[in-house]
């Protein structure tokens, strides 16, 4: 990896990667390599995610009910974990990213109050 | 299998998986074997650190579950405030029992006799006609065994423990008392914090003023400590004492006197 790629890349706030497994896991149920290419992919690789970093996350979620595991088998009949967004998981992804929207909100204001007086 | 021995087994087998997947990726992605397995372990990161941090994850969220279910107890208890009361004084009632029951057993039993040397101290029985060990013996059986008993540096008698009246400074009070023979005290290398121990001839003048040592509660209790107690006339069953000494304070026996 380069330097360049290095200063591109972001390393993830404290805690937002568990509402990135849950957005992840809206669209069906994923086993971990598949969240983590998921994750990578979607943001255009501008997150930097230690896949490993996925696992604790993943653990968190399941002993809060946010999540399910499942042993089922994935494409070319190869044995996987599934985690499945359960419904609890629903309404807390929902909670986590209006909480989100406020806070990006309120930090982009105060990030640029000056373009806002440009334009009025 | 253990709960959690089997919980590690299945995150080691849910690593290895992602491992291969992302190596598998590698490779179609065109990179030769060895260098895609290289690269996926290393964006996976280090695979014991996150070993550890998952394994902190579970004892965490256990923590977190006990604290749900003690504030959930104590919600309970709350609200039944008169079954907690009776659980509680059962609790504090047996608690108590039990510390009062150990006092007594570690004051009897576990402490040494506050002497010295009291490993060698034994105890001397007569075993009686019916075969039971408590009979005593009489003042010449004591003195034959004194003399002939050459296994021991010394030999000394004492009463058992009984119930005596005595009249001190007017007060009359029942008290708890043996008599000894005057070596008793030598023998067990015990001094008198306040006046003096028995004296060898004390016991055997049968008309001589009969003389007594106050143990230190009886001393603390009638005579407020004042060591002007020493002197001072007693009564025990009516017949006049002359107080010579006191015992130290962790010496137990209320009145210890030489025989009459």
């Amino acid at each position: 990896m380069s330097t360049k790629e290095q200063c591109e890349r972001i390393e993830l706030l404290q805690g937002t990667l568990d509402l990135l497994i849950l957005r992840t896991l809206l669209l069906g149920p994923a086993h971990g390599h598949a969240i983590a290419c998921a994750i990578e992919v979607n943001s255009e690789d501008i997150l930097q995610v230690e896949q490993g970093s996925l696992y604790p996350a993943l653990h968190r979620l399941i002993r809060r009910g946010w999540i399910s595991a499942e042993e089922g088998t994935s494409e070319n009949n190869r044995r996987a974990k599934f985690y499945r967004l359960t419904s609890k998981g629903r309404r807390q992804l929902t909670l986590e990213t209006n909480k989100w929207d406020k806070l990006a909100g309120a930090i982009a204001r105060i990030l640029r109050p000056a373009a806002q007086e440009g334009e009025s | 299998m253990s709960r959690r021995k089997r919980k590690l087994m299945d995150l080691d087998r849910d690593i290895r998986d992602h491992i291969e997947r992302e190596t598998q990726v590698n490779i179609e992605r065109g990179m030769p074997p060895e260098i895609a397995r290289f690269a996926a372990l290393r964006k996976f990161g280090s695979v014991r650190r996150v070993k550890e941090q998952t394994r902190e994850v579970w004892s965490t969220v256990w923590l977190e579950q006990l604290m749900q279910d003690v504030r959930s107890g104590a919600r309970m208890l709350r609200k039944s405030p008169g079954f907690t009361a009776v659980a509680v004084l059962t609790l504090a009632l047996g608690i108590g029992a039990n510390a009062a029951i150990f006092s007594l057993v570690d004051a009897l039993y576990l402490k040494p006799l506050p002497v010295s040397h009291s490993e060698e101290l034994l105890r001397i029985y007569a075993q009686g006609p019916s075969g039971g060990y408590g009979a005593g013996f009489s003042d010449p059986e004591f003195e034959f065994i004194r003399e002939h008993a050459s296994s021991f540096a010394e030999v000394a008698a004492e009463t058992q423990i009984a119930q005596l009246h005595v009249i001190m400074r007017g007060d009359s009070a029942e008290v708890r008392g043996a008599f000894v023979s005057p070596n008793y005290f030598s023998l067990l290398a015990v001094q008198a914090p306040v006046g003096r121990t028995f004296a060898p001839e004390e016991g055997r003048a049968v008309d001589r003023d009969p003389v007594a040592i106050l143990s230190n509660q009886l001393w603390e209790a009638y005579f407020g400590s004042n060591p002007a107690a020493v002197g001072s006339e007693i009564h025990v069953n009516r017949i006049p004492f002359k107080i010579i000494g006191v015992a130290p304070s962790r010496f137990h026996g209320d009145i210890v006197g030489d025989p009459v």
